[in-house]
């Protein structure tokens, strides 16, 4: 199994605390959209025979794409890549494009079966200082036309830890969410990253971060209600009813290869890890040019194992031992003799060949993983 | 001989000693082109990186004045008073000194205390006024400062700047005028003086000596007094930029040694070198021994690297026999060493050597200085641990050593110097005005007070416009308590110290406060207390970490996010592990960076 991600490098307006690579010149969609086309038929065949499980569309805002540009792409994909019959397509849509006519030609016109909505927030005060461009109804009536169109399968985005959001405010935040016909929800605690306005205003003393406590506080309130709901919390920051874990995240934390397509976008397979520049205009250039637009490294086996570790163990499934030792037997006797003492203080739960962070340390899960990583 | 002229260079740290050595090179071509680079001499990576020497280097050149060849030897010396040990081995084998004083700052305290050395060996001293290319240069006022100390002609101090190159020829030309050739008998029994030795991995042991009577020839047999060994002289010659093997060394040359030495233990700076037969019976007086000013404990990071650390420490002290060390063991820390240190500036030196040389993470804790303990019994016990001290049951008195400090100064900054050094219980010993609004004051303290946060403190009350050196004066009777230091009530030995009683509680204080700051937050509170026996004297918490977890982790997030956690497990390979608290490297010397 493999799968595919497509990032869609547009954005009609950044947010504050976003890093994804994105432009606001929509005027060159379609030259990238026809540089997206050479990319796809370049680089089909490093997956052989290997089966696709997962499409993802992801951005910037794939939302963008109108219907007959977003067909091209699939029309391409299905040309030269092997999909397989109950591939996973997700699409991340932005609330505001989501229009009663695009949602049904979404659904009826193009192969998507799965629709991720970046709702962040149900508080217009917050989405205003998060610089988002849609209200909160726009977000859940998106949800509710999505369910209406016929999409089964919604997932939603939600962001906890920001400056100024109380804890009454997260729970009705979830308990709305957790109402709307979701079948999975992503829900991410604030970062603060470069490049950002919210970075700046950090640096600059505008805003605080929130005191680690009240994150925690909020974080077990997510997973309570969560739970309640009948929500499996799969992975730190992903929750998913019975069935319905994301095929596309499952990939990154399994292994699984996948091939990145569009600027920024970042591809495994064969222990390479590689990545498309940053830049929707340099990538145009260097694909029409036949020029190297990527970069790439080899994972060592210790990258390996470490990668391993770090994704096993953030999921609630947790890291067999077997792929441990699969990558090398000394791994396998370095992770036997750590784990001795995370067993022993309660932050390590062993279950026959896996082994999993317990829930009340998941909050704390880079400083164990840390522990175990070799260097 | 009547043509060789020894000479070394001398001055207050960074007055410019090395890159006038530069100039000297240059101008009588014995380093060109490519081979010169800013301070040639200073060729340990340490010594380039910092822009300090650190130690004394030796070379030959040579001069053509009036028709005739002059052999020149020189030897540039460190300023740092960590290290004036070597100034003092360079000026056993020379006979004139340039004493450099940088035009812009004046007069400094080891400009005397170096001053005095070369006159207490009778060496010719040849005044240079260096950095005279510096727009802010004062050469009237310092001139002065000089006639003053030296009590020399305004017409003998050169003016020269070792940036431009002015005054090379001039300062070269007083070194054949004016600096005595060697005196000494070719013909009688030979003398070698040996004033320096390196270690070199491929030829061992290399002594380097000045020929003070007789002559030496390649495959003598020859014998070291101190030890008494003998040796064949396998390779003599002079110290060029490499060496350049000679036949012969003559009386008043500078030259080494190969003879298949491997243990720097066999050679003895300040030993005689002679023949084995027909050499002299007496020996050359040598030099007193270098005394560790500063004792602390080294420990791996990581226990299993102790054989080691040993190994690497061995290797050090090859090419620096003022590092002292002997096993000792720490309940928080493991297995390690016991070393006695010149000052700190040299302990930092060794760890960073450590590190970099010999790829070893070391741990070194609080740094004391040697004290007298004397029991009941009338033992006297040297202690250069805290947990050396006897129990106050079966203890007399504790003496500590004490140091004559000499701080000069600018008239205005008198009064907050004075309050510095009597609130680390100086006592005043004298002072007086050298020239102009410049002032030395002596002081009488206690060692300890200016092993910590002395130089920091002096630095910043005077805006920089105050030198300072010392010399130790001997053993003070003192009130002495220990100091604890307790994580999560764990005591930790590595963190103890010795310290005045009537510091005790500000020092526990501001420990405890500074740890605090040092210590990283991990996944459980950490309790910080300072305690005097069994009486706690402070606290302070490092609050646990509630969250440490990346958001997300898809595609480009994974070699990030694992490359951020490498970056984050190899820093806290340089963390010692004490219970379960993990303790960050410089933790340990807190308590040199106390505010
Ligand atoms: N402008 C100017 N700068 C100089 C001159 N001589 C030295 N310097 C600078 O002063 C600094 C110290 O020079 P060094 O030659 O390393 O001084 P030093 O006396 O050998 O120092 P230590 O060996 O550490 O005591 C360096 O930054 C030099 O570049 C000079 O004549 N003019
Ligand atoms: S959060 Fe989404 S819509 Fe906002 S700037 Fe980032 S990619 Fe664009
Ligand atoms: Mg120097």
């Amino acid at each position: 199994m493999a799968g595919i991600y497509i990032h869609v490098p547009f954005c009609k307006k950044r947010c504050n605390y976003c890093d994804f690579y994105k432009s606001t010149h929509l005027e060159l969609k379609t030259k990238f959209l026809n540089a997206l086309n050479i990319e796809i038929i370049k680089r089909f065949n490093v997956f052989n025979n290997n089966e696709i499980n997962s499409i993802y569309f992801g951005g910037g805002t794939p939302s963008v794409l109108n219907i007959v540009e977003l067909n091209k792409i699939f029309s391409c994909l299905y040309n030269h890549f092997k999909i397989s019959g109950n591939v996973e397509i997700t699409f991340e849509c932005n609330p505001d494009d989501f229009s009663n006519e695009y949602a049904k030609m979404l659904f009826n016109e193009t192969p998507v079966n799965r629709l991720s909505f970046g709702i962040q927030s149900i508080d217009n005060n917050t989405l205003q200082m998060m610089g988002r461009r849609h209200t909160a109804s726009d977000g859940i009536l998106a949800v509710e036309r999505a369910d209406k169109v016929g999409f089964k399968n919604i997932t939603a985005d939600l962001i906890y830890g920001l400056p100024g959001l109380g804890l009454v405010m997260w729970g009705k935040t979830l308990d709305v969410i957790l109402n709307l016909p979701i079948k999975h929800l992503s829900a991410y605690h604030l970062t603060f990253e470069k490049g950002t306005l919210f970075y700046d205003n950090l640096q600059n003393g505008l805003i605080d971060e929130i005191d680690d406590n009240v994150s925690l506080d909020q974080f077990q309130l997510l997973v309570e209600k969560t739970q309640l709901k009948n929500f499996n919390h799969y992975e730190i920051s992903n929750f998913a009813l019975p069935g319905y874990e994301s095929f596309h995240n499952s990939n990154y934390w399994t292994g699984e290869p996948y091939i990145g397509l569009g600027p920024s976008a970042h591809s495994f397979y064969n222990d390479i890890r590689q990545w498309n520049v940053s830049d929707v205009n340099v990538y145009i250039k260097k694909i029409i040019n036949g020029e190297c637009f990527f970069e790439s490294e080899l994972l060592s086996s210790t990258d390996r194992y470490n990668e391993l570790l770090m994704l096993g163990l953030r999921t609630s499934k947790g890291l067999s031992v077997n792929d441990i030792k699969k990558i090398d037997y000394k791994y396998y006797q370095f992770f036997i003799n750590q784990i001795e003492e995370l067993i022993k203080s309660g932050k390590i739960i062993n279950e026959g060949d896996y082994y999993k962070i317990s829930p009340s340390f998941k909050f704390v899960s880079d400083g164990i993983i840390e522990k175990l990583f070799l260097v | 001989m009547k043509h060789i002229r020894n000479f070394c260079i001398i001055a207050h740290i960074d007055h410019g000693k090395s890159t006038l050595a530069d100039r000297l090179l240059e101008y009588t071509k014995t380093v060109e082109g490519k081979q010169l680079q800013e301070q040639t001499l200073d060729d340990m990576d340490l010594e380039r990186e910092r822009g300090i020497t650190i130690k004394s280097h030796a070379i030959q050149m040579n001069y053509e004045k009036d028709d005739k060849k002059y052999t020149l030897n020189l030897i540039d010396t460190p300023g740092h008073v960590d290290f004036s040990y070597e100034v003092s081995r360079s000026i056993a084998a020379c006979e004139g000194a340039l004493l450099i004083i940088d035009a812009t700052q004046g007069i400094q305290a080891q400009t005397i205390s170096n001053l005095y050395q070369a006159i207490d060996h009778d060496l010719h001293i040849i005044p240079v006024l260096n950095k005279m290319d510096l727009p802010n240069a004062m050469p009237e006022e310092v001139e002065d400062q000089i006639i003053d100390l030296l009590g020399c002609d305004r017409e003998e101090i050169i003016r020269a700047s070792g940036k431009t190159g002015e005054g090379v020829f001039t300062i070269l030309d007083a070194i054949v005028d004016k600096i005595p050739a060697p005196q000494g008998d070719t013909e009688a029994p030979l003398q070698c003086l040996i004033f320096d030795s390196v270690f070199n991995s491929f030829r061992g042991i290399i002594a380097y000596f000045k020929v003070v009577n007789g002559e030496i020839r390649k495959g003598d047999l020859v014998k070291f007094f101190a030890t008494a060994k003998q040796y064949n002289a396998d390779e003599i010659g002079v110290l060029r930029l490499n060496l350049e093997p000679r036949e012969i060394l003559s009386t008043g040359d500078v030259g080494y040694i190969i003879s298949g030495i491997k243990t720097s233990k066999e050679v003895k700076v300040g030993d005689t070198i002679t023949h084995v037969k027909g050499g002299c019976n007496k020996a050359i007086e040598g030099f007193e021994e270098v005394k560790p000013m500063v004792f602390a404990g080294v420990y791996p990071i990581d226990s299993e690297d102790y054989e080691d650390l040993r190994a690497s420490m061995e290797k050090l002290q090859l090419n620096d026999a003022s590092l002292t060390f002997q096993p000792e063991s720490s309940a928080a820390l493991g297995f390690g060493f016991r070393c006695g240190f010149l000052g700190l500036l040299h302990m930092e030196i060794i760890q960073e050597r450590l590190d970099r040389e010999f790829d070893m993470n070391v741990i070194t804790t609080v740094p004391n200085v040697p004290y007298k303990a004397i029991t009941k019994k009338g033992e006297l016990i040297e202690v250069h641990m805290p947990s050396m001290l006897p129990e106050a049951t079966l203890l007399e008195h504790v003496e500590e050593p004490y140091i004559r400090a000499q701080v000069i100064t600018q008239s205005e900054y008198i009064g907050p110097i004075m309050t510095l050094c009597l609130g680390k219980r100086g006592e005043l010993v004298k002072q007086h005005f050298i020239a102009g609004n410049r002032v030395e004051i002596d002081f009488d303290m206690p060692l300890a007070e200016i092993v910590f946060d002395f130089y920091d403190k002096l630095k910043s009350i005077s805006k920089g416009y105050a030198s300072f050196d010392y010399y130790q004066t001997g053993f003070r009777e003192s009130k002495l308590v220990k100091l604890d230091i307790l994580l999560n009530s764990e005591p930790v030995d590595a963190l103890s110290t010795l310290t005045h009683v009537d510091n005790a509680q500000s020092f526990g204080r501001r420990m405890c406060e500074k740890l605090k700051e040092l210590i990283p937050r991990q996944q459980f509170d950490i309790a910080i207390q300072a305690a005097i026996g069994a009486k706690i004297i402070s606290r302070e918490t490092v609050k646990a970490v509630r969250k440490d977890v990346t958001a997300k982790c898809y595609g480009g997030d994974i070699s990030r996010k694992r490359k951020l956690l490498e970056k984050q497990k190899k820093g806290k390979k340089r963390m010692k592990q004490i219970g379960n608290v993990e303790v960050p490297q410089k933790a340990f010397l807190a308590i040199l960076k106390l505010d």
